[in-house]
């Protein structure tokens, strides 16, 4: 499995990885029970072992080399979040840069047709304009 | 890895090396290879969970070691790790090199340095 296929298949993933670290908390604690400490006192004692849980399976997703992709999907998100909250802000925005690129994109067409483009023809360093009118060629 | 008196942090890499080891015996769980390396080394290292799954996790996307779900002995489901073909490799390659590592570095801080 690539990292794609990792991404893809995230969340059996997780679910993996929670029910792989609980397996692991709950021999530890039975092997205190049995052992000869009390239940409650054996989860306390395992719980601090363990440390943060949440820590260890951060360091495990970091493993699937996955992270840029999704912190990167976590903040397109957030940005959309961001976004729709302040309209005031984004409506502005949005028409400023739609405005822009019309603006930019309609000229260049006109320049690119009337002034970059070359006729139509074969050779058009060939072609000559012969008279003394403004107008001719109609 | 947890540091008293009497236990030591492991170099780095040398976890890989045991876990694989431990595993080379035959399908175990995580939990299972923490207390092996524990018991094998008379509790002088201690394998925490914040560096064993990482590198167990590491280890499988590199396809040195499979995984698969079965009920371990006290019957819940566990994820059991076997050695690929690719990790029995790497672990004799890799114990090679360990071994010839550890005699080079004793033999200079052990030796008698003729010839310098």
């Amino acid at each position: 499995m690539g990292w794609l296929g990792r991404l893809l298949s995230r969340e059996r993933l997780e679910a993996d990885l929670d029910k792989e670290l609980r397996f692991h908390f709950e021999s530890q604690v039975a092997d205190k029970v049995r052992s000869g400490i009390p239940e409650s006192e054996a989860r306390r004692l395992t719980r601090i072992e363990f440390g943060g849980i949440e820590q260890i399976k951060e360091y495990c997703r970091e493993r699937r080399g996955t992270m840029w992709l999704e912190s990167l999907l976590q903040d397109v998100r957030y940005t959309l979040r961001q976004l729709r909250k302040s309209p005031g802000f984004t409506i502005p925005s949005v028409l400023t840069l739609a405005l822009g690129i019309g603006a930019t994109t309609a000229i260049f067409t006109l320049v690119q047709q009337v002034m970059l483009q070359s006729l139509p023809v074969t050779r058009p360093d060939q072609l000559w304009r012969i008279g003394d009118q403004p107008h001719c060629c109609n | 890895m947890k540091k008293t008196d009497d236990r030591f942090d492991l170099p780095q890499g040398t976890l890989d090396l045991l876990i694989m080891r431990v595993v080379s015996l035959g399908p175990i769980h995580g939990y299972a290879i923490a207390q092996r390396i524990q018991q094998i080394s008379r509790d002088a290292l201690q394998v925490q969970q914040g560096s064993l799954y990482p590198a167990l996790h590491r280890l499988e996307y590199k396809k040195l070691l499979s995984s698969r779900w079965k009920p371990s002995e006290t019957g819940r489901e566990a994820k059991f790790y076997e050695l690929t073909s690719k990790g029995r490799t790497h672990l004799k390659v890799e114990t090679e090199n360990w071994t010839r590592l550890t005699d080079l570095v004793s033999l200079i801080l052990e030796g008698t340095l003729e010839g310098i």
